[in-house]
């Protein structure tokens, strides 16, 4: 296994589970503290961080373009397709979150705007999980080439 | 115009056209007693949607002229920046998803099972109007050759 492997798989455990316990720990705290700024934050961190951590290499790339290489084209292009992919499987999560709430709750049954949030902490857990599953993927198929 | 611009317009078109269609039917499943009222009007917008598509498509596929040029690396960029918008824009309307019924509904409300698929399905052609007003605006800016 490669550093840039490695790097990956660290970030496919620790930032889904960071997501993950971040936003539902802040869902809980509305749910039993009511609505308040620190939980909100949590909530609206672990959204922003997990959703839009993938813009972090390119806009990196960008800004030290004349400087020292952070991350060269190919890092850009493995996360762009990752990125890609996990967009892919959102949308899957989303059609079968849906089917599974019509199937539990029937064609005229209702769905608690509680659900909502953490459907949505899911969604981002998901998509960071994929989203280095490929990276850790791409990297494991040219992963000699640049060592 | 070339045919990027041609498919941008037409899903600029379509995915309009879809989103009102869905606001209708979302509309009608929280007016009391409109549920059925709307299958005839339903059925028009079907046509309309279909007309379009197929007159679009036309002039989607129709060569004005010889010299219109076909896609280059300047229009990959152009479509590539577009989807990066349009990803942007999705993980924006899921959050809105989240919040929004909250909103409305307070903390104890709920909202129709059969809502979630219009919505999300909603959220969908938002993102894909996202990536044609993308386009149009980077080609109509003239896009920044320097990239």
């Amino acid at each position: 296994m490669n550093r840039a492997q490695e790097a990956s798989l660290a970030l496919m455990i620790l930032m889904p589970l960071g997501a993950l316990i971040t936003g539902s720990v802040a869902v809980l705290l509305v749910y039993t503290q009511g609505t308040r700024f620190i939980p909100l934050f949590m909530f609206t961190l672990a959204i922003v961080l997990g959703s839009l951590f993938w813009l972090l290499p390119p806009v990196v790339q960008k800004l030290h373009k004349s400087k020292r290489v952070q991350s060269d084209e190919r890092d850009v292009l493995i996360y762009k397709n990752g990125a890609v992919a996990a967009h892919v499987v959102l949308w899957l999560y989303f059609a079968t979150a849906c089917l599974v709430a019509w199937w539990f709750a029937g064609p005229e049954g209702m769905v608690s705007v509680n659900v909502m949030p953490l459907v949505l902490i899911g969604a981002v857990a998901l998509f960071l999980l994929v989203e280095y599953l490929v990276a850790f993927i791409q990297y494991g198929q040219g992963g000699n080439d640049d060592e | 115009m070339n045919r990027t611009q041609k498919c941008a317009w037409f899903t600029l078109g379509i995915s309009s056209l879809l989103i009102l269609f869905l606001a209708f039917v979302l509309r009608s499943m929280f007016v009391p007693g409109d549920r059925m009222a709307g299958v005839g009007l339903v059925m028009s917008w079907l046509w309309l949607i279909l007309l379009f598509m197929v007159g679009s498509l036309f002039l989607v596929f129709y060569r004005q002229s010889q010299a219109e040029p076909a896609a280059d690396e300047r229009d990959r960029l152009i479509k590539r920046n577009a989807v990066l918008a349009s990803f942007i824009g999705v993980w924006i309307l899921l959050a809105m998803e989240t919040v929004l019924p909250r909103r409305l509904a307070g903390d104890a409300g709920s909202i129709p099972v059969a809502a979630l698929p219009i919505i999300n399905t909603a959220i969908l052609f938002t993102a894909m109007l996202v990536y044609s007003v993308a386009v149009l605006v980077q080609y109509g800016r003239g896009v920044e050759n320097e990239q």
